[in-house]
């Protein structure tokens, strides 16, 4: 009476070894099932699609910084192979953080891709110790232009909306600019990257304002439509995983193990 | 005596008999009228809580007929008629869809981004704000601000008549064919204030600036004209900054680089809309402008396609104003 019981008992537990999955039920399969693929996987390799594209969007953003690197500090031979090998070698561990937020993040925005590459090409250099202080300034004017004409384009966009709110006149708009200019935050760049216009207050512009246009107010509704589209160009350049870094026709070194592709296309996840 | 009397005039015997019979009747007589009020109440009581509940299960019974008396609906001449005859829906009405005169003019009102109330703030806003910019390039008398905005409050009123005359015809239950029918004559309702958002080209100018510009001089017409395409021209000019920022990050631009592209950037206004013209039209580029400007490098990777994702982005839409 009692060995049959402890029969089946002895069987399942056999069983299980065999295939320790069926034990689990059919909600732990997937999971199990997910750990070994990515055990199984090569180290750092990209997990998703998402996870891909955004490695290929640093990848080229890095190899275009590179090659305007080139173009504003002509470097020699041994100082674009220092650089090349390091960049090589550090960008996986530098971008893990934003590879991660771009592949969790389902909506618009979070992750501003060139402000980060930017910042980590600026420590490269820096670390790069053959590399010149004024190669280093030659690239540094370069990048606060790039950051003039991000300003030029946000305040801008702040003023365009000020004017819908306020009904400046073209004078008060060179006004406010000005005024915005003072007060300019790399924070708005960002913000303005990830889809919304800073909101222009009315205290920061109301020394340009009429007596009529303060008693007015702000008129909330504007004359502008805003709205989301799913998809769309983009405006990143994209660079092979299976490609080396090359700067004045100086690659990285051999030695340096490449990030390897994922072997088929990734499932989305849901 | 007493009994003498008796034993000898028998008619005394009948008259007492007579007495007691008419003493006992009389007091039977008010026993019974003393208890025919509660008899009555009761059956008051019962007939009430009777009718109550009658009521209570058909309030539209007939109030003069008794209950056993009751006249069929189609005899009755007196049956109260009915509030209103609702249209049953058709077959191929779509489902769970009923419209009525005031869903049609939330309809209508949503057209124009919002409710009754935020349409009428807008217009008297843009109004106020187009006297406000006015007023500081010319001077405007109080005579004809208020002209304006008289004239502005009759447009308003005028639309918003319009509206409930035109809610008031749509249909209740519409199929999709009566639906966008109807739809149709909305959308050509609200296209004038819609239209207002648009270009300057395309749009019809509403009545109240008609009003406005017929009382300024040519010289303020000029130098409002003159202001409008400077704010223009500045909105214009960011939009052709951004596309150029874009293509500069999509290409690596060095500063050099940008300053000779912006140019271009003037030259055809309409290819720097968006960054998808931008690189087009950038592509065309002869070969020998591609090589002035752009680092082989560059030139190789303007040959390759724009990449597509399916992130959210936002799309702004830049609308003209009023004067």
């Amino acid at each position: 009476m009692f060995v049959r019981p402890f029969g089946c008992w002895a069987i399942l537990i056999l069983g299980s070894l065999a295939n320790p999955s069926s034990v689990y039920g059919q909600v732990a399969i997937p999971a199990v099932r997910l750990q070994a693929r990515v055990m199984a996987a090569p180290a750092n390799a990209p997990v998703n699609d998402r996870d891909h594209a955004a490695r290929k969007w640093v990848r080229g953003l890095i190899q275009q910084d590179l090659n305007a690197i080139q173009t504003a500090c002509n470097l020699n031979p041994k100082q674009a192979k220092e650089l090349v090998d390091l960049i090589e070698a550090e960008w996986r561990s530098k971008f893990a953080a934003v590879f991660r937020s771009y592949t969790e993040a389902n909506q618009r925005g979070g992750v501003d891709f060139e402000f980060r590459v930017e910042t980590a090409i600026k420590t490269w250099l820096r670390d790069v110790e053959s590399i010149t202080e004024e190669q280093r300034s030659a690239w540094n004017y370069e990048l606060d232009s790039r950051n003039a004409l991000r300003r030029r384009v946000v305040i801008g966009k702040m003023v365009s909306d000020a004017e819908r709110k306020f009904g400046l006149s073209s004078k008060q708009m060179k006004e406010v600019e000005a005024l915005l200019q003072e007060r300019w935050k790399e924070a708005w760049w960002i913000m303005y990257r990830n889809g919304t216009t800073p909101e222009t207050k009315f205290a920061w512009i109301s020394t340009a304002l009429s007596d009529a246009q303060r008693t007015a107010g702000a008129d909330p509704s504007g004359i502008r439509q805003e709205y989301y589209t799913s998809g769309g160009a983009v405006d990143l350049p994209s660079k092979s995983l299976a490609d080396r870094f090359a700067i004045a026709g100086v690659s990285s070194d051999e030695s340096i193990p490449l990030q390897p592709q994922p072997a088929a296309p990734a499932q989305r996840e849901p | 005596m007493f009994t003498s009397r008796l034993e000898t005039s028998p008619l005394c015997w009948l008259r007492a008999i007579a007495i007691v019979v008419l003493l006992a009747a009389a007091s039977h007589a008010q026993a019974v009228l003393a208890q025919q009020p509660a008899v009555q109440e009761v059956k008051a009581a019962k007939a009430l809580a009777k009718d109550d509940t009658k009521k209570a299960e058909d309030p539209k019974s007939d109030k003069s007929g008794k209950p056993g008396e009751k006249i069929p609906r189609a005899f009755d001449r007196n049956r109260p008629e009915p509030e209103e005859e609702v249209e049953a829906p058709k077959k191929n009405a779509m489902v769970n869809f009923a419209m009525d005169p005031d869903r049609w003019a939330d309809v209508i009102y949503s057209q124009l981004g919002g409710a009754e109330a935020t349409f009428e703030q807008q217009q008297r806003r843009r109004v106020r704000s187009t006297l406000n910019r006015i007023e500081l390039i010319c001077t405007i008398d109080e005579q004809i601000r208020e002209k304006v905005q008289a004239t502005a409050e009759l447009e308003i009123q005028r639309f918003k008549t319009e509206v409930l005359a035109l809610a008031a015809q749509g249909p209740r239950n519409p199929t999709q064919d009566e639906y966008s029918e109807f739809y149709n004559k909305v959308f050509k309702l609200t296209e004038r204030y819609r239209m207002q958002n648009q270009p300057n080209g395309t749009r019809k100018m509403p009545l109240w600036q008609k009003v406005l510009f017929s009382n300024l001089s040519e010289q303020h017409k000029q130098e409002l004209e003159k202001d409008n395409q400077k704010r223009a021209e500045y909105r214009q000019q960011i939009v052709r900054l951004e596309v150029l920022q874009r293509v500069s990050r999509r290409l690596g631009l060095s500063a050099k680089q940008r300053d000779k592209l912006e140019p271009y950037t003037l030259s055809n206004t309409e290819a720097w809309k968006t960054l998808e013209q931008a690189w087009a039209t950038l592509q065309q580029f002869p070969e020998k402008e591609k090589r002035d400007i752009f680092t082989p490098e560059q030139i190789q990777e303007l040959k390759k396609p724009l990449e597509q994702s399916d992130d959210l982005q936002l799309v702004i839409r830049e609308f003209g104003d009023d004067l």
